[in-house]
């Protein structure tokens, strides 16, 4: 795994999103920062609701109503994305940054062949003649294992992964510097998903791109992500790299999150899960939004004061009382 | 959301309280509130009518084809018969067959589609394969056909033959929404648990699509009041009774246009054109509270 | 970051599959469709199924059906021709089966038998020329209503909250509510009769020779098409419009729209491509299925305006009691249905490709 040393590609500041519901707003994200650097993989985890996808769809400006962005700045190398036009966010979509969804089969139009969906995103950014766009989009099929001849296929005639595979060629057509995958193997079996985790490892290292991945399940990040981003309630708990959070979690959050998936390797051990459900966003819970299911909450103190991110040594960030306490003992 | 106008006074908003949940939100719904007014205010005008409208509308009252004056505030036909009676007592006509009719046709709709729905295999063939035949031979060319082989079709026979030849259209949406709810966890939880189709049916099922029944049964009226007028105007009903189909048919034989008697199409013509309005308020508010995302707010 | 990105050159037509590639395409879908086959196979049943009901329809009446249909003519026709009429129902003396063969076998060759008002002309010279009428006047009444509805529920649905949806779309809509003959009415009596700009009967200025190659006698067939065509399109529009705006609703929520709109595709392209040509779907489903409706409309306005269609020959044969008439109309708007719902089902296959 790479160290990230050069300059960051992409930093996330200060973000703020709430959605405008008529309880009233929710903070669904709450000063979120962190930076992803040009070839690292970046995996952002959390249970559904804690605002990870939120995220995801403010980098791309693609939140709609009633979801706002409230603050903070999101710098693609030195342009910020949240002041750019709605040319200039057209241009730069796709271009450098493309997504990979969740579900392939939503994600793609069944009215069109997956060729012309690749087509379809190049002919939208340069000037390039049909058959020569169709030929690159059969290569981009073969770097993905599927046999070139379904370019003329449509959706529906592809099974479950291959359309996985599909989507991440229509994501590549631009060679982008950025792709964000939310949750991007969560519908296919464990062995459909094993063949995509390591195809999409193959690739970032062939083209180079970085990677946000977003998902869920921690135990998918350890196969892929080099520094990880832990999410509860909108705001970071954790953050660091994958194999020092995955051998020392230091927030309870993080370890409950961890024992609630079964490793793809590793033996089997009981899953513990997490009792009690997520706070509710408009009125969150005072001091550490975690404290109401956290066992080891410290009275008078996790309930009353916000734990605030704090670098721990190394490249570790943990919002904990209980860690901050530990280490100032240390 | 209260609705702000009952949120004022302390009794008004215990009524508004004690209403079920489907009526408030219906309230709440502009375009199916207004429909209903529409509608309430044409059935009154139906129940009242003798009290209305102080001639007899088969009477002849005054001169031919008298334009609106202030004894006949809609003028009078060319047999010099008062259009404002005639108006008053053709409501009742036309909107007894039209929901009769529709609520005929959506019984036949409910029993046929919920039973092909649920009981599916070589039943829901067969009455699929029927409903969609009459689907597109059917319609009004049929009705007509029917209708020319009876000698003057009064609002009874209108009735059974509108029904039995309309019941297509629901019968094919409910099979689909039963299709779909036989599928769900709670019908298969019933079943499992032994209980009888019957009551699967009343109890499981049928709740489950009140919404679309409604819809459905309102989409059916208005189909028959549209129908009927239809007929009537080109000859195939009871001349003599008093509908707005007839006041039409009377107009258009009496060469209102070419005489320029405006006053006797307009009103039946504005009449109906009003109730259909009203029930497709009422339905696309129903639409609505199915489907906020459709509201246009 | 610029440089790297042209203009967007979707538009021009080289950059896209050829359009005689795609016409043999769709060609193929069609007659390698298993759905269209099995569709056809349903309409030969459902013709099968409006002969058989015209056959049983009069013998269903109350009465003695030979007696009902055919009192009030007798001594009015020559015994020839009503023998003639009788044979043609297959009213003869014999069992019910022999008479219902005799009835298909006429009804395939297309011979409807003598007309009665017309007699001794035969019903299928008299349906033969108003049958062009309305198919003209169907064909492009409901093609453009649907169209000009479809497109402005996209629209609708596009800028939501936006002129189109909020001012156009319930003005459309109460207009659908009206019946069809009603608008027709007033539109005869204002355009016709009070302001004099239309003529208010007839296709064709009767005054002029008939021949389709004439300009004068098109402009005069257009003249006369001009106000039937703007009450249907007035009456049928809204209820395309809502149903098109719905679909769009549920489809631009899809996952398929935010990723086009994440792909950085024009506008356009989006609405037209990746939105509206999903949401069609289900109103095209809509459209077949409503065909016999929108004729059922059109044969009242017919009626209204003298059109001398198969809606005005239908009104003439139901006041003179003209049952083979009425029978042969009855079965050739049935087949006119049929074929038009056939050819909706057809561009639904060319439309969705899990149909093929």
């Amino acid at each position: 795994m790479k160290a990230p040393t050069n300059e960051a590609l992409i930093q996330i500041q200060e973000l703020n999103v709430e959605y405008r519901t008529l309880r009233g707003a929710v903070r669904a994200v709450e000063n979120v920062s962190f930076d992803l650097y040009p070839n690292e993989v970046f995996g952002l985890a959390g249970e559904s609701g804690c605002g990870k996808t939120t995220v995801a769809n403010a980098i791309t400006r693609l939140l709609k109503p009633p979801a706002y962005i409230t603050g903070g700045r999101i710098m693609f190398r030195d342009i910020d994305i949240l002041q750019m036009s709605p040319e200039e966010l057209r241009a730069f979509r796709w271009d450098q940054l493309s997504i990979v969804f969740q579900s392939a089969m939503n994600a793609l139009n069944p009215v069109l062949t997956i060729g012309n969906q690749i087509i379809d995103a190049m002919q939208a950014h340069q000037s390039i003649a049909y058959e020569q766009a169709r030929g690159h989009a059969k290569q981009l099929l073969r770097t993905v294992g599927i046999d070139v001849r379904r370019v003329d296929s449509y959706p529906h005639q592809l099974s479950g992964g291959m359309r996985q595979r599909a989507v991440i060629a229509i994501a590549l057509a631009l060679n982008p510097e950025l792709i964000i995958m939310d949750e991007p193997t969560t519908a296919l079996d464990v062995v459909v998903q094993k063949q995509i985790l390591q195809e999409i490892k193959d690739l970032r290292d062939q083209f180079g791109f970085s990677i946000l991945f977003i998902t869920h399940d921690l135990s998918l990040l350890v196969e892929i992500s080099d520094r990880i981003g832990i999410m509860y309630a909108g705001k970071f708990v954790e953050a660091g790299p994958s194999l020092e959070i995955f051998s020392d979690p230091k927030h309870p959050y993080t370890d409950r999150l961890m024992n609630s998936f079964p490793t793809v390797h590793g033996p089997r051990r009981e899953l513990l899960g997490i009792p009690g459900a997520p706070p509710d966003l408009i009125e969150p819970p005072a001091g550490c939004r975690f404290h109401p299911r956290c066992e080891l909450a410290i009275d008078g103190e996790c309930d009353r004061v916000i734990p605030p991110l704090i670098r721990i040594g190394g490249e570790r960030d943990v919002a904990c009382h209980l860690t901050n306490q530990a280490e100032a003992a240390s | 959301m209260a609705n702000k106008g009952a949120k004022g006074s302390g009794l008004s908003f215990r009524l508004w309280l004690s209403l079920p949940g489907w009526a408030r939100s219906i309230i709440n719904n502009k375009k199916a509130l207004t429909g209903i007014l529409i509608l309430a205010f044409f059935f009154l005008v139906a129940l009242l009518a003798p009290l209305l409208a102080p001639t007899a509308p088969q009477r002849m009252v005054g001169r031919p084809h008298d334009p609106p004056s202030e004894q006949y505030a809609f003028g009078t036909t060319r047999q010099g018969q008062d259009v404002y009676a005639q108006m008053v007592y053709g409501a009742g006509g036309s909107l007894r067959v039209g929901f009769i009719t529709g609520t005929v046709i959506i019984v036949i709709a409910v029993a046929i589609g919920i039973t092909a729905g649920f009981v599916g295999g070589a039943t829901d063939e067969a009455l699929s394969l029927i409903a969609n035949i009459f689907l597109v031979v059917a319609g009004l060319p049929l009705i007509i056909v029917v209708a020319s082989m009876i000698e003057r079709p009064g609002p009874d026979t209108i009735i059974i033959v509108l029904s039995l030849t309309s019941w297509a259209w629901g019968a094919r949406v409910l099979r689909s929404q039963t299709l779909s709810l036989r599928n769900s966890e709670f019908v298969e939880a019933a079943r499992v648990s032994g209980e009888p189709t019957w009551r699967i049916i009343v109890v499981e099922i049928l709740p489950n699509m009140t919404s679309l029944v409604v819809s459905a049964w309102i989409g059916a009226v208005l189909y028959a009041i549209l129908a009927q007028a239809g007929l009537e105007f080109i000859g195939l009903g009871d001349p003599n009774s008093v509908t707005w189909g007839t006041i039409l048919y009377w107009a258009q034989n009496n060469q209102a246009l070419l005489t320029g008697a405006w006053w006797t199409f307009v009103p039946p013509g504005l009449a109906i054109a009003a109730v259909g309005l009203s029930l497709t308020l009422i339905n696309y508010g129903i639409d609505e509270i199915t489907n906020p995302r459709l509201s246009s707010s | 970051m610029t440089a790297a990105i042209g203009k967007p050159s979707a538009d021009k037509p080289t950059d896209t599959p050829g359009f005689f590639a795609k016409l043999l395409d769709g060609l193929y879908a069609i007659f390698t469709s298993r759905f269209l086959r099995r569709r056809f196979l349903f309409y030969l049943i459902a013709a099968f199924a409006a002969i058989t009901l015209n056959f049983i329809i009069p013998r269903l009446m109350p009465g003695d059906p030979v007696q009902l249909l055919f009192a009030r003519f007798q001594g009015k026709l020559d015994p020839r021709a009503f023998e003639a009429i009788k044979a043609q129902f297959g009213f003869v003396d014999g069992p019910l089966i022999e008479q219902y063969l005799l009835y298909l076998r006429s009804i395939i060759t297309l011979d409807f038998g003598p007309s009665i008002m017309g007699f001794p002309v035969p019903v299928s010279q008299v349906i033969g020329g108003s049958l062009r009428w309305t198919l003209i006047l169907a064909g492009i009444a409901s093609v453009l209503s649907f169209l000009i509805g479809t497109f402005l529920g996209v629209l609708a649905a596009w800028r939501r909250g936006g002129r189109i949806d909020n001012v156009l779309l319930p003005i459309a809509s109460v207009f659908g509510a009206f019946p069809y003959f009603f608008v027709a009415l007033l539109a005869v009596y204002i355009f016709g009769f009070q302001l004099d700009i239309f003529p208010t009967s007839h296709a064709y200025d009767t005054a002029i020779r008939q021949d389709w190659r004439s300009t004068e006698f098109l402009w005069s067939v257009v003249y006369h098409m001009i106000l039937p065509l703007f009450t249907i399109i007035l009456t049928a529009t809204g209820g395309w419009m809502l149903g098109m705006r719905n679909n769009m609703i549920g489809v631009l929520s899809q996952d398929y729209i935010v990723m086009a709109e994440a792909k950085g595709l024009a506008d356009r392209r989006i609405m037209l491509m990746y939105a509206a040509r999903n949401a069609i779907l289900p109103s095209l489903t809509a459209f077949a299925m409503s065909f016999g409706f929108i004729i059922a409309g059109l044969l009242l306005t017919e009626i209204v305006f003298s059109y001398p269609g198969m809606g005005y020959t239908f009104l003439l044969a139901i006041n003179a009691r003209d049952y083979p008439l009425i029978q042969g109309i009855y079965l050739m708007i049935t087949a006119a249905v049929l074929l038009a719902n056939f050819i909706a089902d057809m561009s639904y296959v060319l439309l969705d490709p899990r149909a093929r």
